[in-house]
């Protein structure tokens, strides 16, 4: 048997979690700026479901790297760059929180995941609009409103697509996994 | 066809030609002082020097009305709701039953949309004159880990490939008799099936994606070159020394002296 | 790096797979490794230039992987022997070492790029080896020249067609200057003009490198191999089926088509003729199949008056058919027959822009009745997708109206409409999304409110007509390219559309499976079901097709047989299109008075029946088929 890799140390990221985490960026930015979906009193857009698909498919890093970087691209394309610090450190915090509990996880285990991550998105947001942008205690409890939406239809969808995607793509479950070759006993 | 995913605008202004480093630095110090500051006037101001050097930039006017509509909505919300949690101030504009609605709370109300207008068209400044590639190399030079930032110009460039992505999906199943209702949960729902045949190809392409990197040398163990590097002009020196020397004596005396501190 | 720096014998080929077997991991948790490659040993010589091909899932693409040294350093899985490259052994020497000897170049365009902008493509692997920028730009300017994108040079990746998109991803591996380029299917998922581009600049590299560079292309398309290729090399299952220069490799036409391969129209020709003759034909270009058809038929002697064999349309009927859009001619005998009040689907001078600025359909009128067998044709942007789309209401015209089955697609919804017209989407990855062959296919038909035992039969009737009975139960997203592609068709199939659209199906699929899907469609066709294909393939529309519909600019410039259409050199130059290599062919030896013809099978007959004496043609029954 020989040992896998016999490349030096690298810096930073393999190519492979490199290449995962730009295109999890890129579906996080698509599911927040462009598929949005009317629900009664407003609308929600599908950003959190795709970070918790990252962070409980990918684990913490990839989680945290799409949610921070995905939707605060979204927030700085348009126009709501005031929001853009909260959102990076609020979205990157729920993917990486999402990753450390729900990562390869069981269904409660990612419902546990989705709750905690609810209360670092809607908490995150609240105390940035109240404390940091100042919108006042009104706005403030209307987004409450609006995030308590996007929390919830994103635990909700999250779960059922992450089992999903593992029953149809089963080379998901290890996708992150370092790869590892062995020499073929003759 | 043709959708925008971002709001630069390319021109060569002076702006546009300024070291996205600067312009980072600056504009992340103006957020800062707008962000403390609760003057109505001088708010006012500083929205109204950012439409200028917008203007002075060449920056598309259109660009400039798109984000005025997309903040509208928060901005209306802030004004219609601020008044009904403060009621500071004699003057009564309006009283019905136990709404109160003074003027001085309007005021404030105007004057935290402004605040949050401003702080939007300041940043603005920044991305409206900074190409994608700037603002990543920006973001590594002033310490961002290297892999992240090639994340992130992954990020921005499949952007458009994974929305062509998911539309084609989208379109694939409703041919295959999948309903989407028009909206609420149930749409999110029917939704599932589209979401994981575009995550599969996105995957699928992230693979080659990965293989293409390791054999374009990621990790090779040299010193990365920069066939461009951001090198900054003795212009951009002066422009950054400038600001900074404004930003922080307004911060000065923004802290201490209380500056725009209060509304009038 | 244990022998990275073993100096290498100046004899030494440049790659050397010894006994090399690779199974990558299993996809699913305790399942066995799958097998890629076999005891492969091959050896390729500096400057060579070796094409591969096989049917999909004969390890192609995990010879060109295993070169660069993917495998088995980002793929993990089982290795067997070993592969050297440039003295290197690419189990210890890490890709990015590697990278300085091979560049790779993948078959999906948008996989290829990392930049954002061209520029910032090309430099992006020099950056990476840590060439000082100077010299980065020098290389520039020389790759950029050498792939045509010179003037491109500042532009957006995102903003350039798929053929500009692969040149750049050559481009930027030539920038890191190996000596080895390995290509796996670079022209796969481009339309002709794209595939030309980066065919061209293929040539132009062979010219200027000449021997400095060795060059391993992965093509489907044996005719583009044959073309280039010093030495050819057949996979079949993971291992060396067939080996040999082109000439030689080609020539065995019975055992590439039994491989699964596609042969080559021309390849296809010789081994007929010479089964006919006894002769010793061989030809691998149209020049040197000129040549020596010419050279045959002059033998004969000069044309008799007498001598010209009847055409089988008249000039005159063949001119109107540009012109004036001759409705009907090949078709006509069905449609006939089974006239119905409504035309399954009636287009009536749609216009069409995409987000209401450009313009995609430019006045289209078009009926397609039931039993046809329909090819769309045309340019990429010309429009042909646009109005595919139209036919089933995932589209709707801003001007004119399109009738399915006599509803109005504007106030229908497309799940009603999914009921009479079936569309099945190029890249079939974007439409698998469930764990079984057999769910996937369920899944039309369930929405359309079937259950039980008519869905079973829906089923079982899909799997056996294209034959996936025994994958049944597998995961479709698991299957290879081809595999992925049937089952799609088969999942649209089994909603029973009495119109079957299908995109570009052919794109990843090899000689075997295009068989298989063409006969299953001339099946449907017969049994009174339509079937509308969009393709480049002109030699598959020139074999199945009944009517050819050839667009352009958002407009029907043609619409009529195969034979009216694809034989009409000005018309189709107009769409920048050329006619299928066999018509050609005929055409360039009509002075000898041999008729158009369009498949191999025609011309073979004609040229015989011209060359053993003036015995009268036998008719021909119908069209080709």
């Amino acid at each position: 048997m020989q040992q896998g890799r016999a490349a030096p140390v690298r810096s930073g990221l393999s190519p492979r979690v490199i290449a995962l985490a730009g295109v999890m960026i890129a579906v996080v930015f698509v599911a927040t700026r462009l598929i949005q979906v009317p629900i009664p009193g407003g609308y929600v857009h599908l950003g959190d479901i795709a970070i918790y698909f990252a962070a409980f498919t990918f684990g913490p890093l990839v989680g945290a790297i799409a949610g921070a970087l995905g939707p605060t691209l979204a927030d700085l394309s348009s126009g709501f760059a005031n929001y853009a610090p909260g959102t990076f450190v609020i979205h990157g915090l729920q993917g990486l929180v999402a990753g450390l509990i729900g990562w390869r996880a069981g269904l409660w285990r990612m419902a546990l995941a989705g709750l905690v991550g609810g209360v670092i998105l809607v908490g995150g947001y609240f105390i940035y609009d109240f404390f940091i942008l100042r919108v006042g205690t009104g706005t403030a409890i209307a987004d409450v409103w609006f995030n308590l939406g996007q929390a919830a239809t994103g635990a909700i969808i999250a779960i059922p697509l992450v089992l999903a995607v593992r029953k149809a793509y089963p080379p998901i479950e290890t996708w992150a996994a370092r790869r590892a070759w062995q020499e073929e006993i003759r | 066809m043709s959708a925008r995913y971002d709001l630069y605008a390319p021109g060569n202004s002076w702006l546009h030609r300024l070291d996205p480093r600067v312009k980072l630095i600056l504009a992340t110090l103006a957020a800062l002082l707008v962000l403390l500051w609760s003057s109505l006037p001088l708010l006012l101001a500083a929205l109204a020097l950012a439409h200028l050097l917008l203007m002075l930039a060449r920056y598309p006017r259109g660009l400039v009305a798109g984000v005025w509509r997309a903040l509208a909505p928060l901005l209306i919300l802030i004004v219609v709701l601020w008044p009904i949690f403060d009621r500071r101030g004699e003057l009564i504009v309006l009283a019905l039953g136990p709404l109160i609605v003074t003027g001085e709370a309007l005021l404030r109300g105007l004057a935290t949309a402004l605040r949050i207008a401003a702080l939007s068209f300041t940043l603005l400044l920044w991305l409206g004159t900074t190409d994608q590639r700037s603002l990543v190399r920006s973001l590594v030079r002033l310490g961002l880990p290297f892999s992240l930032g090639m994340a992130m110009t992954i990020g921005l460039r499949f952007i458009p490939t994974f929305a062509n992505v998911f539309q084609t999906v989208s379109e694939a199943l409703q041919a295959r008799g999948l309903d989407l209702p028009p909206r609420g949960l149930r749409r999110l729902r029917a939704m599932l099936p589209i979401l994981v045949a575009a995550l599969v190809t996105a995957l699928r392409m992230s693979e080659q994606l990965g293989w293409t990197l390791a054999a374009r040398g990621v990790g090779a163990p040299v010193r990365r070159t920069t066939l461009r590097d951001l090198a900054m002009r003795p212009v951009d020196w002066l422009a950054l020394a400038a600001g900074l020397a404004a930003g922080f004596a307004l911060l000065w005396l923004t802290l201490v002296e209380g500056l725009g501190r209060a509304l009038r | 790096m244990m022998d990275a720096t073993a100096p290498r014998e100046p004899e030494e080929p440049l790659i050397r797979f010894e006994r090399f077997t690779f199974r990558y991991p299993p996809p699913v948790a305790g399942a066995a490794p799958v097998t890629a490659l076999e005891e492969i040993t091959l050896e390729v010589a500096a400057g060579e230039f070796l094409g591969i091909t096989g049917s999909t899932g004969s390890g192609k693409s995990a010879l060109c992987l295993a070169i660069a040294g993917l495998i088995p350093q980002e793929t993990g899985g089982i290795i067997g022997g070993r592969v050297v490259v440039a003295g290197w052994d690419t189990r210890y020497t890490p890709v990015p070492q590697l990278a300085t000897r091979v560049g790779i170049v993948f078959q999906d365009p948008e996989s290829n790029l990392v930049g954002l902008s061209v520029e910032d493509e090309v430099a992006f692997g020099p950056e990476n080896l840590g060439i000082p920028p100077a010299e980065i730009g020098r290389r520039i300017d020389w790759v950029l020249a050498v792939t045509g994108l010179a003037h491109e040079r500042l532009r957006p990746s995102a903003h350039l067609s798929g053929g500009q998109k692969q040149r750049l991803a050559i481009a930027a591996v030539l920038a890191m200057q190996p000596q080895i380029l390995v290509l796996d299917e670079p022209t796969a998922q481009l339309d002709p003009l794209g595939k030309q581009d980066v065919i061209a600049a293929i040539e132009r590299l062979r010219q200027q490198l000449g021997r400095r560079l060795t060059i391993v292309l992965v093509e489907s398309d044996t005719e583009l191999l044959s073309r280039f290729a010093d030495r050819v090399a057949v996979l079949h299952a993971g291992r060396i089926a067939l080996e040999g220069a082109p000439r030689a490799v080609f020539s065995r036409t019975e055992e590439l088509a039994a491989l699964g391969v596609r042969v080559p129209p021309l390849a296809e020709l010789a081994a007929w003729l010479n089964r006919a003759l006894g002769a010793e034909l061989s030809f691998l270009s149209l020049n040197e199949a000129e040549a020596a058809l010419a050279r045959l038929l002059e033998q004969r002697g000069p044309m008799g008056p007498n001598d010209h064999p009847p055409l089988r349309e008249s000039r005159e009927g063949h001119r109107a058919g540009r012109t004036s859009q001759l409705h009907r001619a090949s078709a006509g005998a069905f449609t006939a027959v089974s006239h119905q009040p409504n035309s399954l689907v009636d287009i009536q001078d749609v216009r069409y822009r995409y987000g209401g600025v450009y313009p995609a359909l430019d006045g289209v009128s078009l009926r397609i009745e039931a039993s046809e067998f329909l090819a769309l044709v045309g340019p990429n942007g010309s429009g042909k997708t646009t109005l595919a789309k139209h036919c089933n209401g995932l589209l709707r015209p801003e001007s004119g109206r399109v009738l399915v089955d006599g509803q109005d697609t504007r106030i229908t919804r497309v799940g009603q409409l999914a009921r009479t017209v079936g569309y099945a989407f190029q890249n079939p990855d974007h439409q698998l999304f469930l764990p079984s062959v057999a769910e996937e296919l369920a899944y039309g038909p369930r929405n359309l409110g079937l259950h039980g035992p008519e869905l079973r039969a829906r089923v079982e009737g899909a799997l056996e007509r294209f034959g996936l009975v025994h994958l049944r139960d597998r995961h479709p997203t698991l299957l290879g390219r081809g595999l992925r592609q049937l089952v799609a068709i088969a999942a649209v199939y089994a909603m029973s559309p009495r119109l079957l659209i299908l995109d570009e199906p052919t794109g990843g699929l090899d000689g075997r499976t295009t068989g298989r899907l063409m006969a299953a469609l001339d099946e449907l066709v017969v049994e009174g079901q339509s079937v509308l294909l969009i393709t480049h393939d002109l030699r598959l529309v020139a074999e199945h097709a009944r009517r050819v519909v050839l667009m352009h600019e958002g407009r029907i410039l043609g619409d009529g047989s195969p034979r009216e259409i694809l034989t009409d050199e000005a018309l189709l130059e107009q769409a920048g299109m050329m006619p299928p290599t066999i018509a050609r062919l005929a055409r360039s030896l009509a002075r000898y008075g041999i008729p158009p013809a369009l498949t191999v099978a025609e011309f073979a007959e004609a040229l015989l029946a011209r060359l053993t004496t003036s015995a009268p043609i036998p008719p021909r029954e119908g069209e080709p088929a």
